[in-house]
């Protein structure tokens, strides 16, 4: 089959009836058919597919199966070049069209701004790829995929441990660094007891930071994995210990 | 990735500061675009023997970072040699790119000191690693698009539509849409429009009626537009289309010292001309005959 997509205009009238339109985005999609009635919509790319995958859905134990999703939806588009996958049209299909059961459990909609960032693309920056709910899959797998590994996607199960991560490593820019991503994944691949750790938040954004001061006077880009993975695991080191020395204060304070 | 001004733990060249004199630290690009790629010819211009050394002891290298501003594409190339071509596919970058080049150390300098040091510096040498940069250029931005239409199609990026409800009216024109810049017309006036386009000699002429003001619209709109906004703007086709096409013609699209209608008729070839040629070949008598 060919993948499809969805009209300029289609595309244009889901975003500016989002605001009147967001109460009926849910499992049932039966007004989907009713909105589009007028015309032609769907396109088709040159892009020939297999059917779709079946997606998982979030479960009751809190389970978002982000990482399994990933890998079937990347391997299901692999062959789609970066350039179309910035296309909104695309996804705007497949968030609609392709996948509305798993839409509507993973992003519910409950209001119009939830229709822009997980459903259309919000705004022209790179964050929004990692925003919609079948793009950000996608770009998570062609983003970490590493072939060299035994299991390829063993960097993007580790992009989906943590919100945290994602955020850090697909919205800012340092993510975009090839090198530094996949450094920073395979640090936590290695350190997963850092997953744990309470401050886990706190400690991903000062590493983040760290490296990105790193990168204000040194050209990380290209950088061989090795030394980035020394700087990593000297800044790292530095922040489990100013963390000890904040939570030993803060303990203190607390008594 | 955009290289402003930053203050280095040790001196660099690059025409920021004046860490080094002189300062001059240069990238020259051109970027060449056809279906499939980017071609991008760089050239490193400077003259400090200190890095011409480094650079050709295979100490450093240059290099050319490449971001893509609104996707996940960033790269970097090195070279020992000051000019090169890199060839990147069409399908890898969309939008705004920033190119910087720099020169960057390639394994540790454990004394490095830099002919033309600031005097400040006094005789003092520096330990440097692997990708500390030595010289830094300013950033070049481009915008990457591979559909250039230029307007010997203009239908590619002009819609002329019919419209639904007005019958008799006058004509609008619609610049908000991506890819084209849509005319619409009365009912009468479509009917009458299609009715006589068929007629080669009034094919000039009455495409001019339409496509003049739709264009002078649209170059007017690019005018209009801000610094701010051209990045976002430049996701129109047609946008993308005219601006290129007043660039070839040596037209700045963003000043106003050629005014919007000279620009117009520029870019359009003269099309009173065009439309007057299509009149004179009218013949009434052939008309009467028919």
């Amino acid at each position: 089959m060919k993948l499809q997509f969805f009209s300029h205009s289609l595309t244009r009238q889901l975003r500016d009836e989002a605001e009147s339109n967001f109460p009926n985005y849910g499992s049932d999609c039966s007004w989907f058919e009713s909105f589009v009635e007028s015309g032609p919509y769907l396109r088709e790319s040159r892009y020939v597919v297999d059917p779709p995958p079946v997606l998982l859905l979030p479960d009751d134990q809190g389970n978002l199966h982000d990482a399994e999703n990933a890998r079937r939806i990347f391997s299901w588009l692999k062959g789609l070049s970066p350039s179309t996958a910035m296309e909104e049209r695309l996804w705007a299909c497949l968030t609609h069209s392709v996948f509305p059961g798993y839409m509507a459990k993973r992003w519910p909609v409950t209001s119009a701004n939830t229709i822009g960032r997980r459903y259309l693309l919000e705004g022209q920056s790179f964050a929004a790829l990692s925003r919609n709910g079948i793009s950000r899959l996608w770009w998570a797998g062609y983003l970490t995929i590493d072939e060299g590994r035994r299991d390829p996607f063993e960097l993007t199960d580790v992009l989906f441990l943590r919100q945290d991560i994602q955020v850090s490593l697909l919205e800012r820019s340092i993510g975009k660094c090839h090198n530094v991503r996949h450094a920073v994944l395979d640090f936590f691949l290695r350190n997963r007891e850092w997953l744990q750790e309470k401050s886990f938040g706190k400690r991903i954004q000062v590493i983040l930071r760290e490296l990105n001061l790193l990168g204000g006077v040194m050209i990380l880009d290209g950088l061989p994995a090795g030394t980035l993975e020394k700087f990593l695991d000297r800044i790292a080191a530095d922040v489990a210990k100013d963390d000890e020395k904040t939570t030993a204060i803060e303990d203190a304070i607390a008594i | 990735m955009i290289i402003k001004d930053r203050s280095y733990p040790h001196p660099v060249l690059t025409p920021f500061r004046d860490d080094v004199h002189p300062n001059d630290f240069s990238l020259k690009l051109s970027v060449m675009p056809d279906a499939d790629n980017y071609y991008l010819d760089v050239e490193f211009v400077y003259s400090n023997p200190t890095i011409t050394n480094m650079v050709e002891s295979e100490r450093a290298v240059h290099c050319i970072h490449i971001e893509c501003r609104r996707n996940y594409y960033r790269e970097i190339f090195t070279s020992r040699a000051k000019t090169a071509r890199l060839t990147i596919p069409a399908t890898e970058m969309v939008g705004r790119v920033e190119v910087s080049g720099f020169v960057k150390a390639s394994k540790t300098l454990s004394t490095y000191s830099i002919e033309g040091a600031h005097a400040d510096y006094g005789d003092t040498t520096f330990h440097l690693q692997d990708g500390d940069p030595l010289a830094v250029a300013e950033t070049y931005i481009f915008d990457a698009y591979v559909d250039y239409d230029p307007l010997k199609t203009v239908k590619s990026i002009l819609n002329i539509r019919c419209s639904e409800e007005v019958v008799e009216g006058p004509m609008k024109i619609d610049t908000g849409d991506d890819n084209q810049i849509i005319v619409t017309l009365s009912k009468q006036d479509y009917r009458r429009y299609t009715d006589l386009k068929g007629n080669p000699s009034l094919g000039p002429l009455l495409a001019n009626q339409v496509v003049v003001p739709a264009i002078l619209e649209a170059v007017v709109e690019i005018r209009k537009t801000s610094e701010d906004e051209i990045e976002l703007e430049m996701r129109k086709k047609w946008f993308r289309s005219i601006t290129k096409k007043l660039e070839d013609s040596k037209i700045d699209p963003r000043s106003s010292e050629v005014s919007a209608f000279d620009a117009v008729q520029t870019i359009l070839r003269l099309p009173l001309r065009r439309s007057l040629e299509g009149l004179y070949r009218l013949d009434p008598l052939d008309d009467a005959e028919q």
